[in-house]
Parts: C-alpha cells; structure tokens; sequence
C-alpha cells in the first residue's frame, strides 16, 4: 500500500515586504498509514505551517503534496473541504469549539458536514462523547467545561467522521499534566487503531510517546528517527467504533 | 434537512444576539406591516366603491342643469334652473330602453317626532325614484301618483333617520313635523350603508316633488318648476350612450337650443364616474404599496450590513468550521440561511403589526379596510427575498474566506 502522506520537496514563502520568509524549505516526507509521529523544532520552524500543508487548510507554493495518492495541489476549494472532512480529523492547541454550540452540537459537526443524517449521525456523536469519557456532558456549553474536558471534545470532534489521519497542534500545549496524559493516552488508543497520529509538539515525553519524531529547523527537515515499535503491528485501516 | 440545521445554528447566531437581531429587522418589520396598511386601506376604499356602484347600479344616468355662459364666463352646473320636472317627464315619457326617470330637488331640514329631533337631507322626487335608485322599501310603501301629483304631506324616511327618530322601531303611520307642519310616515327605506366619503346614504328622507316645494324648499324665482337633478335608469343591458343621446336631443329640443349653442344641461353616467373613482384609487394604492416597498428595501441593506459585521466577528468560527469539513457551499448556505431567517421572522412581525395596524386604523379612524392574504405574501415573499438577495454577497463573502486565513483571524 502506498503511503498515506507524500511531501516531495515542498517549500512554503510568505512575501514579508521586501524579503521573503521560507516557513518551509524543501520538505520532503513520507508517512505510512498507522504511523504516529511528533513533529518538533524550535519556535519558527515551521511545524504549524507544516500541519496546515498536511491538512489541506493551506496550499503548498512548492512541491508536491499527495495525501492517499491524490495530488492536493490540483483538488478545487469544494474538493479540498471534502477531503477534509472524509480523511482528516485537527485538534488545535487552543480547543477551537464553537463557543455557542454544546459539546454535543460541536462534535456533531463534522458528521454534519461529512453527511451523516439524523439518528446515525445523533448516536456516532453520542458514542465519540463517551470514547472520551464526556457521556454526560453532551449539553454543557464549551465555557462550562475544564480545559481538559474541552480538549477531550475536541479530540472526539476530530475522530467523529471516522478520518483516516488525526492532526493536533500542540494538542497539549495549553493542559496541566494530567490532563495532558489523558489526552496523549487518546492519541495512542487512537493510532493503535490503525489512525496515522501526526502531532506537534514542544515536551520531549510526549514525543517520545510517537513510534517517529520529525525535527525541524528553519523548515528543513533536520532529524527524523523512526523507533523500534514496527509498522506492521498497525492495521492499515481505521477500525475504531 | 440540511435547511433544518442551518436553521438551527442561524436561530443561535441570531440569539447571541438579540437586541441587534431585533434592530436589523425594524427595517423589514415596518415595510411588512406598512405594505399590508397601505393594501388594506387601499382595497378597503375600493370594496366600498364597489359597492357604491353596486348599490347604485351600473345603469344609471344623472342629468343636472347646466353650466350657463354669463357673458362669456363659465358659471358652475346648475348655475341656472334650466332643468324642469317636465323635462322629467318628458324623458320618462319618449326615451326607449329605460326603466325610470325620478326628478329631484334638495333641501335640509330639520324633523322632530315627539320630543326627538334629527336634522337631515329632504329629496323631493316622484314614485319614479324607487325604481330609478333601485332602493327597496322595508317597510310601509312607496308614494303613491295621487299622493305625488297633489303634493300630500307624506314621507318614506331612511333607516338612519327612522332609527334616530323612532327607537322603538314602529314609525309607519306615525308623525312627524318639519316647520310646524305635520308629515305621515308612510315607509321606510332599506339600509344602504355609507358612500365612498363615508357619508350614510340612510341618513335621508323622501316626499313627493310638490310637497318638497310648496312646503319646505321653495321655488327658485323665475323657474318655478325647476329641480336640481333627474336620474335616469336605463334597461338592463341597454346602451347607456344612446339613451345619453336621446335625452340630449329631447333635452335640446324642448329648450330650444340653435344648432350653434351649447348644451345647458349635463349628462353623467355614474358608473363611469365611479370607475375612474376606481381607477385613481387604484393608482394611489399602488403608489401607497410602492413607497412601503422602498423601507423593505431598506430593511435589506440593513440586513446586509449586519450579516457583513456578522462575518467578520465570526471568521475564526468560519475557520474552525472549514477545518472540520465544512465546504464553501456549506458556508454559504448557512449564512444566506440565517439572512433569510433575520428577514422572515421581520415578516412574521411585520405580518402582525400590519394586520393589527389595519384593524386599528378601522377602529379609531373608521377608514375602511380589506385584509386580503396577496399583500401578505406579497410582502412576505418580497422581504424573504429581500434576505436572500442582500444576504448573497456576506454569506458569498464567508464562503470565500480561505480556511488557514480564517482560522488565524482572532
Ligand atoms: N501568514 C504568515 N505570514 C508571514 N509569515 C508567516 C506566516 N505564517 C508563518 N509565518 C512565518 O513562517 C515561519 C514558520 O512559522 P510557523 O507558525 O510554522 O512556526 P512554528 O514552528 O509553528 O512555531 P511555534 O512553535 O512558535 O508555533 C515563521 O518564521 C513565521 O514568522
Ligand atoms: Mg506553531
């Protein structure tokens, strides 16, 4: 099978007045399905312009990006948002919740998007909120959970519309430690499912808990350390509920 | 389904906040319920011109003296008795295709019945009016020739007058006095209702022509027999013009007009006076309708404007939506959905105001009004439409942000 992400020597260039700034310079990666893999670098290296490529929130200048053998360089806005709502799940450092709607109602979004209709669609959002152990918190309003909790809904709005690569920047850059261990056993529940895990980080315990750590510096690809747990393990296809 | 949804999150938008929700629609809520006044005054008035006609009969003629030339100016109708009672006659007599020929002098009076009294129009006329108005008697009867051709001291009063004079209901062969004269009461006339000024055509009574004169108007010095106007009813179906014209060439005839001289009576033919009455308030409703429209759009730039604020407040929410899957389309649907939304419920309480305006203007200033459901969906569809178009370019705007601008935006 070929892999799921493909970046052949893409670059990024922000036009900053006279000069330009390469946020990425030449990135070329390879992530097979049911990796999971911390991406860590100094303070402006370009991870989270990285992420954004890799999400298809954001369009190499470039390169050449494949995500499951489609070329995204060449996919319509329509055909992009689509492919993010089929494949991809993001968790952002700072929650991202719809303030106004519930926890349930946020983590219904994607399934809404992605076509899921009326009682399948109420019973996936049910069962992604009990995953992360927030069964009865469907109603509160995300300013009246803790930022633990409201991180937890977020990972259960990402993997709702059964995506086959989960994103998280800094998905605990804001969270005490506790709260971050809660999180970070998700993840690898998650990617033991056979879901690529791809993450940004700063804390070194959590990207030692990836099978693979990308460094970046100055958007290069500096180090890239794949460690001993062996892909096969993974099924290549996700299977969680 | 997917409308249900969007409606869902635009029913929230809206409601974080109220206060604005509510201010942006003050614009379509007053051009909903001022469209819905302006129609229903507007087609209330031509209801009752309707009727008017209606009750008149589409077949009538009046003839009134005419404009004399006092050297070389233009004096009004009836500026000189040149109408007789047997220029009456002689049209009832020798013009084909009519049904009736009733002349008519005027005066107002004073009539007292016991220790009531009521001040009202007197119409002194022949047995002929009945049938050339087509008023009904209710009850009693009608004049009859003998009473008519000397000038006996009957009356036929109106429902208005009968109800203010005799409350008791029972006034057939009672008494009433006009002057210190004694008149009997021999009938009453049906109910009409009010004209197209709001006058009550019941507040009215009848006697014979030669009562009316002798008695209570007088006689115009020179002319005595002279009255101020004869209506004339023509056949069902007949042509009312070549009655017009019979009645001219007998008119002319007998006062001896030359060739050369103008008429010196008029001939109107009330239904056509009635349908311009219709036309021009037609227009006028039109108009009304026309300068309501303007505040519903209005109404729309105010929605646009707010769904523009609405936007940009929002594009870290656009964002975060566009990263979960939402597709262009998707944001565009929901953002013309929730200008849509803002515009309809403006309908819904503009339908309202609008209805209970309609009635309160009945109410308090006894304008006659018709409520009809075509200027409400008139109005409703036009200020659904109104959000939709002026909703297009900031839910276009939304749908075009792009994902990694919009989730940056703070
Ligand atoms: N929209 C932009 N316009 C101009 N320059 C940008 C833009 N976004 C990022 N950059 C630049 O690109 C470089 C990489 O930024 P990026 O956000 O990817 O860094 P990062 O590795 O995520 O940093 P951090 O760890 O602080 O989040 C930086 O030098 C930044 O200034
Ligand atoms: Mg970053």
């Amino acid at each position: 099978m070929s892999p799921l992400i493909v970046t052949n020597d893409v670059s990024k260039r922000y036009q900053m007045g006279a000069f330009d700034v390469n946020a990425l310079d030449g990135v070329s990666i390879s992530i097979d399905h049911g990796e999971s893999v911390a991406i860590v670098g100094p303070s402006g290296s370009g991870k989270s312009t990285l992420m954004n490529v890799l999400g298809c929130l954001d369009l190499p200048s470039g390169g050449a990006y494949l995500l499951d053998g489609h070329d995204v360089g060449r996919l319509s806005r329509h055909k992009l948002a689509t492919f993010r709502s089929q494949m991809i799940g993001f968790i952002f450092q700072n929650f991202s919740l719809l303030p106004r709607a519930t926890a349930f109602e946020n983590v219904e979004l994607p399934l809404i998007y992605a076509g899921w209709r009326g009682r399948e669609r109420r019973a996936r959002a049910a069962e992604m909120l009990a995953t992360v152990g927030l069964a009865d918190r469907g109603h509160h309003l995300p300013s009246q959970l803790s930022g633990g909790q409201q991180q937890r809904v977020a990972v259960a709005r990402a993997l709702a519309a059964r995506p086959k690569l989960l994103l998280a920047d800094e998905p605990t850059g804001s969270l005490d430690s506790k709260s971050s261990q809660s999180i970070l056993a998700l993840l690898n529940d998650i990617n033991s499912r056979g879901i690529t895990v791809v993450l940004i980080t700063h804390d070194p315990g959590v990207a030692s808990e990836m099978s693979r750590v990308i460094s970046l510096h100055d958007g290069r690809v500096a180090s890239d350390e794949v460690k001993a747990r062996p892909a096969e393990q993974c099924a290549p296809e996700p299977v969680l509920p | 389904m997917k409308v249900l949804l969007n409606l869902r999150e635009a029913l929230r938008a809206l409601r974080a906040n109220k206060l604005r929700s509510v201010l942006t629609t003050l614009g379509i809520i007053f051009g909903v319920s001022s469209v819905i006044i302006m129609v229903a005054v507007g087609s209330g008035t031509q209801r009752r011109i309707q009727e008017e006609i209606e009750s008149l009969g589409t077949n009538m003629l009046q003839v009134f003296p005419g404009a004399a030339r006092s050297a070389g100016v233009r004096l009004g109708a009836g500026s000189r008795p040149t109408l007789t009672d047997d220029d009456a006659r002689a049209i009832a007599n020798e013009v084909q295709n009519i049904v009736a020929a009733a002349p008519q002098v005027r005066g107002r009076v004073q009539i007292v019945a016991g220790n009531l009294n009521w001040a009202t129009n007197v119409t002194g006329t022949t047995e002929a009016f009945f049938a050339a108005r087509e008023w009904a008697i209710s009850s009693g009867r009608s004049f009859e020739a003998e009473e008519v051709e000397m000038g006996r001291k009957v009356v036929v009063l109106g429902a208005t007058v009968a109800r203010r004079l005799f409350p008791d209901g029972d006034a057939i062969d009672r008494t009433i006095r006009v002057n210190h004269l004694t008149f009997r009461v021999v009938g009453l006339l049906e109910g009409k209702g009010q004209t197209i000024e709001g006058a009550d055509m019941d507040d009215t009574a009848l006697m014979p022509l030669i009562t009316a004169r002798n008695y209570l108007i007088g006689r115009a010095l020179g002319s005595p027999r002279s009255v101020a106007s004869v209506l004339v009813r023509g056949e069902e179906n007949s042509d009312l013009g070549a009655v017009a014209g019979e009645i001219r060439d007998i008119l002319r005839q007998r006062h001896r007009l030359l060739p050369e001289q103008e008429d010196d009576f008029q001939i109107q033919d009330m239904s056509e006076v009635m349908n311009v009455m219709q036309a021009s308030s037609n227009a006028l409703t039109t108009l009304l309708a026309a300068v309501a429209s303007i505040s519903l759009l209005v109404g729309g730039i105010g929605i646009m404007n707010i769904m523009l604020v609405s936007v940009t407040e929002r594009t870290r929410e656009i964002g975060i939506r566009s990263a979960i899957g939402a597709r262009p389309g998707d944001l565009l649907s929901q953002f013309l959905v929730e200008a849509v939304t803002l515009s309809l419920i403006g309908a819904v309480i503009g339908v309202l105001l609008g209805v209970a305006g309609a009635s309160i203007a009945e109410e308090m200033f006894s304008v006659r009004t018709a409520l009809t459901i075509e200027p409400i969906l008139l109005a409703s569809g036009f200020a659904a439409l109104t959000g939709i178009v002026f909703g297009f370019y900031p839910a276009l705007k939304a749908s075009r942000l792009q994902p990694i601008e919009a989730l940056r935006h703070d």
